[in-house]
């Protein structure tokens, strides 16, 4: 009902104000038609009278051209109207000379009548009156100069203090006033408004006053000022009243003269600050800003209202936002949206104030977001309070858009990473956006709102607003990009706060807007799940399962399966709690019955295998347990053995120990295969265990077959490499040559591993020796030695063993050098003995070259035995030399000889010496084990026992070869 | 100043007729033009008056008179026949006269010249208060002196003018003579508001005309006078009573184009535009085509008097009744008391034929019979003259009556338009006529508001009481 009625009252005043306009609008027309009418007559009535009296007469021409020209002024008038009215779309198209043609052809025949009675009439003393028409014709058609030029002429002509004259004069003037000259619009309406001739009078006392402002001459500006003031106030005159009071005011605070301003005011009635207020405006229109403020500002001194100071308000506000006073600005908004909340602003007032904290708040925010003030943090927070500030002010102002406001005051808070702030704001606006049904706002406000949240807000910030965040991003975007994350973000919030209803509303909706995320829809289910199970609400359970069980959810079927297996595992507690009471016998039992339940999914077997086997190696029954173990694995995960890889590790040690190696090695080469692939770094122990029981019991295969997987499961040449020489090793020690030489050969493809295959190819080497393949053998050792010097240049470690390996060939070739140093002997005549000596000394320099270079290896045994060759090399050249006896000569030369021999060979002795002491130096400092060093620290003592086997090597096996 | 045609009795000289006519053949005999004077005087004791006149003209124009009975024959003479017959003569000539009419005549020639002073000056020489020509000469005395503004002295003279008259009213009691003297002294009654009016002193005027009684014959003419004082007092109301007054049917004779102006005027000034214009165009109307008619018959009689001596007589008979301003023109020409004098004389001079008839056939006889032919041709002439000139009087006052029509229309035309311009006009509720609230009188003033019937005793009385829409 109050609604129909405020509709009637609405519908009342618009028609009122329709009806208004249209009889204002009637009214001129009305006015128009009817002056029409009279200048018709007029026309009418002056032909008349020109026949009556018979002849043309000055006057009568001079009347004539009056009435056409007016007549032509309201054509025209007419012709304008309708030439608006015509919509744009048709009136581009008319033809304005054919719009206007009739009030032109008034205008013609007016401007011809003029002109036939100035030539017509040369002494007619009324002349003036003629070119006033002319002039005023020329300023109808815009033609200034020429109207002006009439108007001079129009005074001219006329008598002095004639109407026309001072028409002419007003005429004039008020094209200098115009124009800007002042000092000639002065002198002309000074002498044109000596008398108070006409009602006008007031009109152009007021632009002579003005003239005299512009001039400069305060006083006389404000005397006329008043006079006009004082005459507006008799109603035969212009009441020039309202432009006075506002002009006056201006004048008198130009003039510096305000207290007589208030006085005049004060004295005519008139509120100061009113008047100040429209000067202000006034000089706004002006572009007098500096003043208009100065006058604005005083004028809320005077205020007499609230109305007022409103007014007042409006004007200054658009003011401090031209000239950036933000302060006086915020102060301002603030006052004016006070007066707001209050209903005491017009439309137009609210507009305005619209507008200034809509401009201010972006621009605030723009400087804010364009980093203006980024190292200047009071300020850059000062700006956000205000323009914080002037955002809730728009949303008061515009409660429709409110939702775009706090949206806006979040950004700028977002901008300088007060994320805290903003986030409140953010909410504010989805709740405005809710009630102002802006799904655009709503949806922007949402999103920003779940990005601060992101970005380390304080924990009650969060709290506070994380899940109505998500809501509100859900309630905008229930089926967006974003949305499934966002659902399950909330799903786990909701869940995160235990609050069960929130979660299971939150997974129905996401069921419902996702249908097709049966994994989530899985994961959700397993959460509520879990924690029924977890707080033991069994009855909440057992529901949800009866709900899954029955199609409710689109869960695969492993899942189903498992939600099963939860049920079922529930109704096993029993097991388990006779396991934890060491009840291994009924656990055992009841793992059993779980297992072999043909309802049981394979997750619940796997535990119950696991658990089984754990009961089982418990009891110490290691068949059962590697069956048990076995069986598990196979059901496990990686990552589920990664969980229990410690029992597994006990599993397979324990069966180790208890030498039951296949078993052992099989069930830790199919844990190696099940964790191939992850990260565990159990990988390497079971695939180092599996590989050396495979060897330990010589399934060559078996660790071949292994060795050959461990690439793929990402294990490193560190863990394979040592494999593969456990398995070189063991096929050695088994006489598997042709595999030995198989693995090798396959080895050998990769360079990396040359440095490696080093030493068992010195075995494979030997073995081809002691077989009488030499060839072979020695192609072997080429190979070795191409190894070796390939690992140098690549800078590769060689193992030690590999050393050594090298080393020895290389003793070989010098021992076999020093063989033939040995086999040539020493023999008469002396320059052929000279001869000899010299070519030993040459070879015994090449050897110890070699020596040392041997020694240089790095090889404990190659250094050792090096030094050894060249010492005994050297010590074999003294003693030849010494002990050489020249056939056929004297004793005194024998003895001379051998004299000089000795002494001749005293720097071999001192070489060979020297060469000891510095092998004796290096076995001790570089703790050398080779068999050549008793060689060295047990010279000239007694033998020392030693045990070489076969091959050579130590046997430390305390328990002795099998 | 409504001109006037002084005809005076002729005084007794004691001579009888036959003796005369006796002498005046001796002395025609003799011929001698230098005593044409007693020629002429014998012959005014004959009582004609028109033989002599040109006798005494001729004697005037040869000779040097400055002779008190040349003086008095031509009192005599010019008495009888009208001054018309000597204002034809040059003033050179007339001023050899001392006689008291020729003086008059003097006056009379240099006022209608402007001469106001030189007007005065003539008549400076005393008139006794006897002389017939007496009120005539103050009524002309007092005219020139309030044309000169001499407000007080015009005042004094218009009274004494009044006096004068009264007494000779009562000496009389020959009828034509009494009512000339009643008209001039009307006309004195009415100079002196015609001078306050002058001098735009409008109340005074206001009560002095009302000093002028109804019964005067010059009344329904100086009403309009009176319209035109209430109009300057801006008593428009008045003045439109006074106005409607000439609507009676006893006022159908008059003829002023200017009363239907005057209307038109006071309702422009009530601002009752439609009321004025309606007066404008109710005058065109009725006149612009007889007005045509009337000026095309006035330049078809061009300067034939004789014609023009006809027009009132024959309208009198019945002719010219068509048109409506000849028609109105030649009665009121007929009412107009210097045309009845100049008529009155042309037929006493018709009575000196007869008696020229009974005279012996002699030279005497012939140059009588001659001079009379000659002075009652110029009497018809100057008939005729006087009946153009008020024939084109009339056709100026048509031609002026339109011209202010059309400017007065204009100029409600103007305020009309100045008021649709403030846009006062446009919704007005109503217009409120005749409301007694809107009247002025002054303590001589009756007022009856016109009712569309005219009572006697009320005529020039009523008052309309329009409400002025002036905003």
């Amino acid at each position: 009902m109050k609604r129909k009625t405020l509709l009637v009252l609405c519908l009342g005043i618009f028609l009122t104000n329709t009806l208004v306009i249209n009889k204002a609008h009637a009214d001129v027309e009305q006015r128009r038609a009817e002056l029409i009418k009279v200048l018709d007559e007029e026309l009418r009535e002056v032909t008349r009278l020109n026949k009556q009296i018979g002849a043309q007469r000055p006057d009568l021409m001079l009347r004539m051209a009056q009435v056409l020209l007016e007549k032509a002024r309201l054509l025209k008038d007419l012709e304008n109207q309708k030439y608006l009215e015509t919509p744009s779309a048709q009136r581009e198209k008319l033809n304005k000379d054919q719009v206007y043609k009739e009030s032109r052809r008034y205008f013609d025949q007016a401007q011809k009548t003029v002109l036939v009675l100035l030539k017509k009439f040369k002494k007619f003393d009324e002349k003036g009156d003629a070119y006033y028409i002319l002039a005023y014709n020329a300023k109808e058609l815009k033609q200034e100069e020429q109207s002006k030029k009439f108007f001079q002429k129009a005074l001219e002509e006329s008598k002095s203090g004639s109407v026309v004259a001072d028409k002419s004069r007003i005429a004039l003037a008020e094209i200098y006033f115009n124009k800007g000259s002042f000092d000639k619009s002065m002198a002309l309406y000074e002498a044109a408004l000596k008398n108070k001739r006409d009602k006008w009078w007031t009109k152009d006392a007021f632009n002579l006053a003005w003239s005299y402002f512009k001039m400069g001459r305060y006083d006389k500006a404000i005397d006329t000022m008043t006079e006009s003031y004082e005459l507006s106030k008799n109603p035969k005159f212009i009441d020039m009243s309202k432009s006075i009071e506002r002009d006056l005011a201006f004048f008198y605070t130009e003039a510096g003269k305000s207290n007589e301003a208030i006085a005049f005011y004060k004295k005519n009635g008139k509120s100061v600050s009113d008047i100040m207020l429209k000067v202000g405006r006034y000089l706004k229109t002006q572009g007098k800003f500096a003043a208009a403020e100065k006058t604005l500002g005083e004028a809320l001194q005077y205020k007499t209202s609230e109305k007022e100071e409103i007014e007042l308000n409006i004007e200054l506000i658009s003011l401090y936002e031209k000239f950036g006073r933000d302060q006086k600005h915020l102060e301002t908004s603030r006052a004016l949206s006070a007066q707001f909340s209050k209903g005491n602003l017009t439309p137009d007032q609210v507009e305005i104030l619209k507008f200034n904290v809509d401009k201010m708040s972006a621009l605030i925010q723009q400087q804010l977001v364009s980093k203006t003030y980024e190292n200047q943090e009071k300020i850059r927070e000062a700006k956000a309070a205000a323009a914080n500030e002037y955002f809730m002010m728009s949303a008061l102002v515009s409660p429709e858009k409110a939702q775009v406001a706090y949206f806006h005051a979040g950004e700028t808070y977002f901008a300088i990473g007060k994320f805290d702030k903003a986030v409140p704001l953010y909410a504010e606006s989805i709740k405005r956006a809710q009630l102002n049904k802006d799904k655009k706002t709503e949806g922007q406000a949402s999103n920003a709102m779940m990005v601060s949240l992101g970005k380390g807000v304080n924990k009650k910030t969060t709290e506070d607003y994380l899940i109505p965040a998500y809501e509100g991003f859900l309630s905008v975007e229930p089926k967006g990009d974003k949305s499934s994350v966002v659902y399950q973000r909330l799903f786990s919030a909701q869940m995160g706060k235990k609050n069960l209803p929130a979660a299971e509303k939150v997974l129905m909706n996401y069921k419902a807007n996702f249908p097709g995320e049966v994994d989530t829809q899985e994961k959700m289910l397993a959460q509520v799940m879990d924690y029924y199970k977890d707080t033991g609400d069994k009855v909440a359970l057992g529901n949800w399962a009866k709900r899954i069980e029955a199609n409710e959810f689109k869960v695969n079927p492993e899942y189903a399966s498992k939600v099963k297996t939860l049920v079922l595992g529930m109704q096993f507690e029993k097991v388990e709690q006779a396991s934890v009471k060491g009840d291994k016998r009924g656990a055992l039992k009841g793992y059993l019955e779980i297992y072999k339940s043909p309802e049981t999914d394979n997750e619940a077997k796997k535990t119950a295998a696991y658990n089984i086997a754990v009961l089982f190696y418990e009891t110490g029954d290691w068949k059962q347990m590697h069956a048990w173990s076995d069986r598990a694995v196979s059901m496990m995960t990686p990552a589920e053995i990664n969980k229990f890889e410690k029992d597994f590790i006990l599993f397979t040690t324990d069966l180790f120990q208890r030498r039951q190696f296949a078993e052992s090695a099989a069930l830790s080469e199919k844990i190696f295969d099940k964790i191939c692939t992850s990260n565990s770094k159990s990988t390497k122990i079971f695939f180092k265990n599996a590989n050396v029981i495979y060897l330990a019991d010589k399934q060559f295969d078996k660790s071949l077959a292994l060795l050959g997987k461990a690439p793929k499961c990402g294990l490193g040449n560190d863990v394979i490499l040592p494999g593969y020489l456990d398995h070189l090793t063991e096929l050695a020690a088994s006489n598997k040559w042709g595999s030995f030489n198989e693995v090798i050969k396959n080895l050998e493809s990769s360079k990396e591993m040359w440095p490696q295959l080093i030493y068992p190819s010195s075995l494979l080497a030997s073995e081809l020796e002691n077989i009488g393949r030499p060839d072979d053998a020695r192609k072997v050792r080429a190979k070795m030695v191409t190894y070796y010097e390939s690992a140098r240049k690549s800078k590769m470690d060689v193992p030690l063993e590999g050393l050594d390996a090298i080393s020895l060939i290389r003793l070989t070739s010098l021992e076999e050098q020093v063989n033939k140093l040995n086999s040539m002997k020493l023999a008469f005549p002396e320059a052929e003995y000279n001869k000899m000596l010299k070519a030993k000394f040459v070879m015994l320099d090449k050897i110890t070259t070699e020596a040392i270079s041997i020694a240089e290896l790095g090889s404990g045994i190659g250094i050792v035995r090096a030094y050894r060759i060249i010492v005994e090399a050297h010590e074999s050249l003294r003693n030849e030399m010494i002990g050489f006896t020249p056939e056929g000569k004297s004793p005194e030369y024998v003895s001379s000889f051998q004299k000089g021999m000795v002494k001749t060979s005293a720097p071999l002795e001192k070489q060979a010496q020297d060469f000891r002491e510095t092998a004796i130096k290096k076995i001790e400092k570089e703790n050398i084990l080779s068999s050549d060093n008793g060689w060295f620290l047990s010279r000239n003592t007694a033998l020392i026992p030693e045990y070489f086997n076969d091959k050579g090597n130590v046997l430390m096996d305390k328990a002795g070869a099998k | 100043m409504k001109k006037s045609c002084l005809l005076l009795f002729l005084l007794t000289i004691g001579m009888n007729a036959q003796a005369s006519i006796q002498g005046a053949r001796r002395i025609y005999q003799v011929g001698d033009k230098s005593r044409y004077p007693q020629l002429a005087a014998e012959l005014v004791q004959e009582k004609m008056y028109f033989s002599a006149a040109p006798f005494i003209k001729e004697y005037l124009a040869t000779s040097r008179v400055n002779d008190a009975a040349v003086d008095k024959v031509l009192d005599d003479v010019i008495t009888a026949v009208g001054v018309k017959q000597f204002e034809v003569l040059p003033a050179n000539i007339l001023e050899k006269s001392n006689a008291p009419t020729v003086r008059y005549i003097l006056a009379k020639k240099a006022f209608r010249a402007g001469k106001f002073d030189q007007a005065i000056k003539y008549l400076d020489r005393r008139i006794e208060d006897w002389h017939p020509v007496k009120p005539f000469a103050l009524l002309l005395e007092a005219s020139a002196l309030a044309v000169s503004k001499r407000e007080d002295k015009s005042n004094a003279v218009f009274r004494e003018c009044i006096d004068v008259a009264n007494s000779q009213i009562k000496k009389t009691d020959n009828k034509d003579r009494i009512r000339q003297l009643q008209i001039t002294r009307d006309y004195c009654v009415v100079g002196i508001p015609r001078a306050q009016f002058a001098l735009q002193k409008h109340e005074e005027a206001n009560l002095s005309y009302l000093d002028l009684p109804k019964s005067s014959y010059i009344w329904p003419e100086i009403l309009f006078e009176e319209a035109w004082n209430s109009f300057y007092l801006k008593d428009y109301n008045r003045t439109l009573g006074k106005l409607v007054t000439y609507k009676a049917p006893v006022f159908n004779y008059t003829f002023n184009p200017e009363i239907e102006v005057l209307k038109a005027l006071s309702y422009m000034e009530l601002c009752l535009w439609e009321d004025s214009k309606k007066a404008v165009e109710g005058f065109y109307s009725q006149y612009e085509t007889d007005n045509v008619g009337y000026k095309k018959f006035i330049d078809s009689l061009g300067k034939d008097y004789r014609q023009y001596y006809m027009l009132v007589k024959d309208h009198a008979d019945g002719k010219y009744k068509e048109n409506k301003i000849l028609s109105n023109a030649l009665a009121n020409i007929g009412r107009d008391p210097a045309y009845l004098e100049l008529y009155s004389s042309f037929n006493n001079g018709r009575d000196e034929i007869e008696r020229l008839k009974g005279l012996p056939n002699d030279a005497l006889k012939t140059a009588l019979n001659e001079n009379l032919r000659e002075s009652l041709s110029l009497q018809r002439n100057l008939i005729g003259s006087y009946v153009r000139g008020q024939l084109q009087l009339y056709a100026a006052q048509v031609v002026r009556a339109f011209e202010d029509m059309s400017y007065i229309k204009l100029e409600v035309l103007s305020k009309r338009k100045t008021e649709l311009y403030d846009d006062v006009s446009m919704r007005e509720t109503g217009r409120a006529r005749g409301d007694v609230a809107h009247l002025r009188r002054t303590d001589k003033q009756y007022f009856w508001t016109f009712n569309g019937e005219f009572w006697a005793d009320e005529l020039g009385d009523y008052v309309f009481s329009l409400k002025s829409e002036c905003k």
